[in-house]
């Protein structure tokens, strides 16, 4: 039976060369959660720095918690909310967003439906981007990366009412949007005719 | 999974895995930093590593980087006479005095190469030599230094000798053979791979 990242991180407090192990299970998600959020260009040193920080504060692990990753997503999160402030994103605007919406299509037609659907996740981007940061932090760290509200939690260092009342209020504001939106001008035919 | 979050999901920019060399740099930095803890608890001196950062110096070619750090290193009773193989080459101390009592007084030198690469001090002596040369270290200094004078101006080197610390490090020190056993280390074999 593999041991557990508490079994991992309690090891290395008297024998430190265990901790490498946890570097082997968690860099590549810590790596693609930076990436996610600052870009790949960067992600590898911050990465990095996530797992030496958590090597010297690992004897200040709970050992409540058998797995590792929201701890090291906390420490993640932090440096890369350090690193945004650095260069003066302290809001949600500059969020890093996998689609952009199209811009023609023929009307009726399937490209026409994957269009409405690519306006409704562009209309879903702008309202995370004008969203309070903390509420978008809340979100993305449990539909990105998979995170229960507990552990969502530990990464933040918050309740887990927090994070239910965030991740709540930022559904509500999604909700709210694409219900104002249910027949907009620009679904009609013959206004998507570029 | 409601409508809204496999939205939100939609908006996860892909990314690609960290390639192999960027893994292992990275791996590299952090042994590195649980080696530097492993000198530290040796030393008994009860200090708690600091944060090693943004100390770095590049000596040439052949560091990457020299990290300075607290701590101390061996004190013991034994006496060694013969050499001991250096079996830990991504590491080693460069010390500016020719004692281990009252803390560490050089710099750590690590991470040698490319990124990827093993990091391999093959010859501690000859890169603390460069540290020497170039002005980075002085006598008793506690840590890195960088004197005045330009990268054309070359400083006094002393003697140097290498002593195998624990860990399998080499640690380098002003002096001469017999230096290592008056410290009560063994003599570093160095320029093993």
């Amino acid at each position: 039976m593999p041991i557990t990242d508490l079994e991992l991180v309690t090891a290395s407090w008297d024998d430190p060369e265990r901790f490498a192990g946890l570097f082997d299970r968690h860099f590549d998600s810590v790596y693609a959660y930076c990436a996610r959020r600052i870009g790949m260009g960067c992600a590898d040193d911050v990465a990095g720095e996530t797992f030496r920080i958590a090597f010297e504060r690992r004897r200040r692990y709970d050992a409540s918690r058998l797995d590792a990753r929201p701890w090291l997503l906390g420490i993640a999160h932090n440096i890369v909310r350090n690193h945004l402030r650095s260069e003066g994103r302290r809001s949600a605007a500059h969020l890093r967003l996998a689609a952009e919406p199209c811009d023609s299509a023929e009307p009726g037609s399937e490209a026409a439906a994957a269009l409405d659907a690519q306006r409704d996740l562009a209309l879903v981007a702008e309202t995370l981007r004008s969203a309070p940061l903390q509420e978008v932090d809340a979100l993305l760290l449990h539909v990105w990366e998979g995170l229960s509200y507990s552990e969502v939690a530990a990464t933040l260092d918050v309740p887990v009412g927090t994070v239910s009342s965030r991740i709540n209020r930022l559904r509500r504001r999604l909700r709210e949007l694409t219900d104002s939106v249910e027949d907009p001008p620009h679904r009609r035919p013959h206004d998507v005719t570029r | 999974m409601e409508l809204l979050d496999k939205q939100v999901l939609a908006l996860k920019p892909p990314t690609q895995p960290p390639n192999g060399e960027v893994r292992e740099h990275q791996r590299q930095l952090l042994t590195a930093a649980i080696e530097s803890e492993l000198l530290d608890s040796h030393s008994g001196t009860g200090r708690r590593p600091s944060r090693r950062r943004g100390r770095r110096v590049s000596v040439a070619a052949t560091v990457a980087a020299a990290i300075a750090l607290a701590g101390g290193a061996a004190a013991a009773a034994v006496v060694y006479l013969q050499p001991q193989p250096v079996t830990n080459h991504d590491i080693a101390r460069c010390y500016s005095v020719d004692s281990t009592a009252g803390g560490f007084h050089g710099s750590d030198i690590a991470t040698a190469g490319t990124p990827g690469s093993p990091a391999q001090i093959q010859d501690a002596v000859q890169v603390c030599a460069l540290l020497w040369r170039d002005g980075f270290l002085v006598p008793g200094a506690p840590h890195a230094l960088h004197l005045p004078g330009g990268p054309l101006t070359q400083h006094a080197v002393p003697p140097l000798t290498a002593c195998r610390l624990p860990g399998g490090i080499a640690g380098v020190f002003p002096g001469t053979a017999s230096t290592c056993q008056r410290l009560g280390l063994p003599p570093a074999q160095t320029n093993q791979p």
